[in-house]
């Protein structure tokens, strides 16, 4: 028989719900917190050498002794990885734009894209320098060059896929070709041009390292370099720590306003088909 | 057959033509042959008439609908749209696709406002427009107007897909088996609903589908396509009176012209080959 209790057990499952989540928050942190473990053991029981393994203390007191030129240099590697990701996001995005709208230009630009889709952006760094020298401007340059390229290779691949249904529905719906760029096409490509944001955001920073490895004198990647020179290993790893926290930062920004721009998608479905 | 032709009580021929087909021929180039859809159609449809399309699987009927909605140039022949020579589409005839083509990105209510919207209808007409539309398709449960198209079912999705088309206040409906993954309650109010549509606006529609009480039920003329290549076999007059009632299915006249139709339609895929409807 159906009671009012049995219908009320319905408060059950949120419960549950409420269970299973923090299950999984509990879940995701147990690989970082190993890693953290394994590390502190490794290094409490000198299995590595510090040269080749500083302790977590060490990476911590390295914090405090480069102290003093940290804020500078991280200053200075984020002003150029933000001034180059945002020239390249710009030209990315209007070349995007452009081919949007523009058979020609998809054509046009498509086929260079296509082509430099899986040349490595710093296979190029060498022959930056060559050509331009070492300094703030190439530098900027070379991350901008990276996030166009990205962008680029993300819109034409994502034009090229609008069903042609949504197209040919929008035409016998009244639309003409503006309405069917506004309407269509943009609202397609803008949910990947915010991923390839993201990716090209990612790669600024790698391309960040790469060009300061290649000759800076401030920054980030310098400091490193200087580190690795005095084999103050605890340094470089402070400072990449200090670079992935960025990183990580800016992606999780990134990541928020593409979950907001996806909603309609299927590939944000948390539990996707796979499992 | 002597035809009791529409409520409205215009004669049929006294009516215009809305939708001429001279001579189409429809040829897709795939990557290593020519495909021809359709050979040789030639058609005329009245303004405010329903035409059926029934035939075998890939006789070529949704290849029909997208050469009459302008989204595919016949490779020869001449469309006519109320007297003048057509190759795009345009508002005035909408289409419901076989497949699902409701926006995934937008909600059901500005799905359904879609096409409005770009004629620069004012809100509050738009709003009343949805309301409408939504109830004509059966969509009423509370907070569908703001859900997205991948909460819904494929069903439902059909639904709204329709409600887009007829917001949208066609001369020409062409529908693509809209009602082909429906339930059968679904369909038979749908149907219903489609009839009363017709007889209220006078629409001209074409209409896809594969079910044969359907298109007895619906249709003023029902149009049999053969396949390889696509081409106009027979042409059918149910002459049923209108307004038609649901009732009409059980009668013992529609279950006989059903099964005439049947026998016509396997005869045609019988001589076709082994090629199997549905
Ligand atoms: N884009 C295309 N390119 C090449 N061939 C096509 C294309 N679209 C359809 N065809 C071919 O044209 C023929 C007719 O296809 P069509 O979709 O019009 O059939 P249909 O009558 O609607 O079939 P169904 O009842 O299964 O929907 C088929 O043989 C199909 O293979
Ligand atoms: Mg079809």
């Amino acid at each position: 028989m159906i009671t009012e209790s049995t219908i009320r057990g319905g408060t059950k499952p949120p419960s549950l719900i409420r269970k299973f989540k923090t299950y999984k928050a509990w879940v995701k942190s147990i690989p970082l917190l190993l890693i953290l473990v394994i590390w502190y053991i490794v290094t409490q029981l000198e299995l590595v050498r510090p040269l080749f393994l500083p302790s977590p203390e060490a990476v911590l007191r390295s914090y405090v002794s480069l102290g003093p030129s940290l804020p500078e240099a991280t200053w200075t590697s984020l002003s150029m990885i933000f001034t180059g990701f945002l020239i390249g996001s710009a030209i990315g995005i209007a070349l995007s734009i452009l081919m949007a709208y523009s058979k020609g230009f998809l054509y046009a630009f498509g086929t260079i894209f296509d082509l430099l889709r899986p040349v490595p952006v710093f296979a190029l760094i060498p022959m930056f320098v060559l050509w331009f020298g070492i300094g703030a401007a190439p530098q900027i340059g070379l991350i901008a060059l990276g996030c166009s390229m990205i962008m680029g290779v993300t819109t034409s691949e994502a034009v090229r896929n609008i069903p042609s249904i949504y197209i040919q529905a929008a035409y016998t719906l009244g639309a003409d070709r503006k309405a069917v760029f506004r309407t269509i096409v943009m609202p397609n490509i803008v949910p990947h041009l915010v991923g390839a944001i993201r990716l090209a955001a990612a790669s600024s920073f790698g391309l960040d390292v790469a060009a300061e490895f290649m000759g800076s004198q401030t920054g980030l990647g310098y400091l490193m370099i200087v580190q690795q020179q005095y084999l103050n290993t605890s340094g470089i790893f402070a400072i990449v720590i200090l670079y992935s926290v960025l990183a990580l930062i800016v992606d999780r920004l990134i990541a928020v306003l593409e979950s907001r721009l996806t909603a309609w998608t299927d590939r944000n479905h948390k539990n996707s088909a796979l499992h | 057959m002597e035809a009791d032709k529409r409520t409205a009580g215009i004669a049929s021929s006294d009516r215009a033509v809305k939708i001429s087909l001279q001579h189409i021929q429809m040829v897709y180039e795939t990557r290593n042959r020519q495909m021809v859809a359709l050979h040789d159609i030639n058609l005329h449809i009245k303004e405010g008439e329903f035409v059926v399309f029934i035939g075998p699987s890939g006789c070529g009927k949704s290849t029909l609908l997208r050469v009459i909605a302008g989204l595919l140039k016949p490779t020869a022949g001449t469309m006519l749209i109320g007297g003048r020579p057509t190759a795009k589409p345009g508002a005035d005839r909408a289409v419901v696709f076989q497949d699902d083509s409701v926006f995934p990105w937008l909600n059901v209510e500005q799905n359904i406002e879609y096409g409005l919207k770009l004629k620069g209808i004012a809100r509050v007409e738009r709003e009343e427009a949805v309301d409408r539309c939504l109830r004509m398709v059966g969509l009423t449960r509370h907070g569908i107007r703001k859900m997205l198209p991948k909460e819904l079912s494929g069903g439902m999705r059909k639904r709204v897909d329709m409600a887009r088309a007829v917001a949208n206040n066609p001369d020409v409906l062409l529908m693509d088996e809209p009602f082909g993954m429906l339930d059968a309650m679904t369909k038979q109010k749908l149907q219903v609903e489609t009839v009363q549509i017709w007889e209220e606006t006078g629409k001209t529609v074409c209409f896809v589908t594969h079910d044969l009480e359907e298109a007895l039920f619906l249709a003023d003329r029902i149009i049999i396509l053969g396949a390889d290549p696509g081409h106009i076999h027979l042409e059918i007059d149910p002459s049923f009176s209108r307004p038609r009632r649901i009732g009409l299915k059980m009668t013992a006249e529609f279950q006989e012209k059903r099964g005439q139709l049947q026998d016509i339609l396997n005869a045609l895929s019988g001589k076709g080959g082994e090629e199997l409807d549905h």
